[in-house]
């Protein structure tokens, strides 16, 4: 036991201090636009980056909150396709998994999918870290203010999160095959519909999984 | 619509969207499952290009494209620790000689 909350942590430290630093720069970029305790409250109750930096995109370019909202939606429907491949790995009760899915976020699910012990004690170990390193580093950010020249390196972050967390779920060619397609037929959406924004990763990733078939 | 109500609907349909799947839905069984089990590689690798190019397929500046390569090189390690790390150093070195 002691030993996988180890591995757990030394798994997970690495994506907590690239969460912190996101939350860093969120906060620096949501304070002028929410103020300071509300970029936090928005922080402790949607965490997810993704979803926030959206928000607080569409905010700074005057967007109103109709847009917003469907903004917000497109970018959640990612979280069907998470939570679809997470959910056989649950043995919680119903309750319990209301509770876990707090937690259902894209690094926490990767390695709760990637790991041998529990999936429902990994989305509580590595979210309880994230959710507080989000938090944290949004405060750290909110009350500093601009965080200058650490946006490039955070920003060219979340590219690498991904490819890490693909890498996880790549155990032979035929997954291989499947990932550069899905990465394919995003940049090609991404490329002809540019509006698709979220969602291209979404149809990418589903198209590649239903195209592709092969042994897992 | 105040902005503490833009924030908590939010809140809301962000929470809704990830409690659906895992509670609402029965878990997926026999060819779903496999299909199911086929979308994380494919969906985060597309993930990977959305944070790479954006909405308008923008090129990349230098040292993210450098992040990105070192990170790739990495990969068949499979270790999300080290992906991460060769990620920042990628980055850094191609900021500092440029």
């Amino acid at each position: 036991m002691a030993r996988d909350a180890e591995i757990t942590l030394a798994t997970v430290a690495p994506i907590g201090a690239a969460i912190g630093v996101f939350g860093t720069l969120y906060g620096a970029a949501a304070e002028p636009l929410l103020g300071t305790w509300l970029t936090v409250v928005s922080s402790v109750l949607i965490f997810s980056g993704t979803v926030q930096f959206t928000m607080a995109g569409l905010l700074a370019a005057s967007a109103g909150p109709l847009a917003v909202i469907w903004a917000v939606f497109v970018v959640n429907v990612r979280n069907f396709a998470l939570g679809a491949a997470v959910r056989p790995r649950l043995t919680g009760s119903a309750p319990a998994r209301m509770l876990v899915s707090w937690f259902l976020i894209d690094e926490t699910v990767g390695l709760a999918l990637a790991s041998h012990e529990s999936a429902d004690r990994t989305l509580i170990r590595t979210g309880l870290v994230a959710y507080l390193s989000w938090v944290l580093g949004t405060v750290v950010g909110a009350l500093a203010g601009a965080v200058l020249g650490l946006e490039g390196l955070a920003s060219s972050l979340f590219p690498v999160l991904f490819i890490g967390l693909a890498a996880l779920m790549i155990p032979h060619r035929s997954a291989l095959a499947r990932a550069l397609a899905g990465a394919a037929v995003t940049f090609a959406l991404l490329a002809l519909w540019p509006a698709l924004a979220g969602l291209a990763p979404v149809i990418g990733g589903v198209a590649a999984a239903v195209s592709w078939g092969g042994h897992d | 619509m105040t902005e503490l109500a833009l924030v908590l609907t939010v809140a809301v349909i962000t929470y809704l969207s990830r409690a659906a799947a895992v509670v609402l839905l029965p878990p997926a069984r026999g060819r779903m499952l496999g299909f199911v089990s086929r979308i994380p590689a494919p969906l985060f690798a597309g993930l990977a290009v959305f944070a790479l190019v954006g909405e308008g397929v923008a090129v990349p500046d230098p040292p993210t494209i450098g992040a990105v390569i070192a990170a790739l090189a990495v990969t068949p390690k499979k270790s999300l620790g080290l992906t991460l790390a060769a990620g920042i150093a990628g980055y850094l070195l191609i900021d500092l000689v440029l």
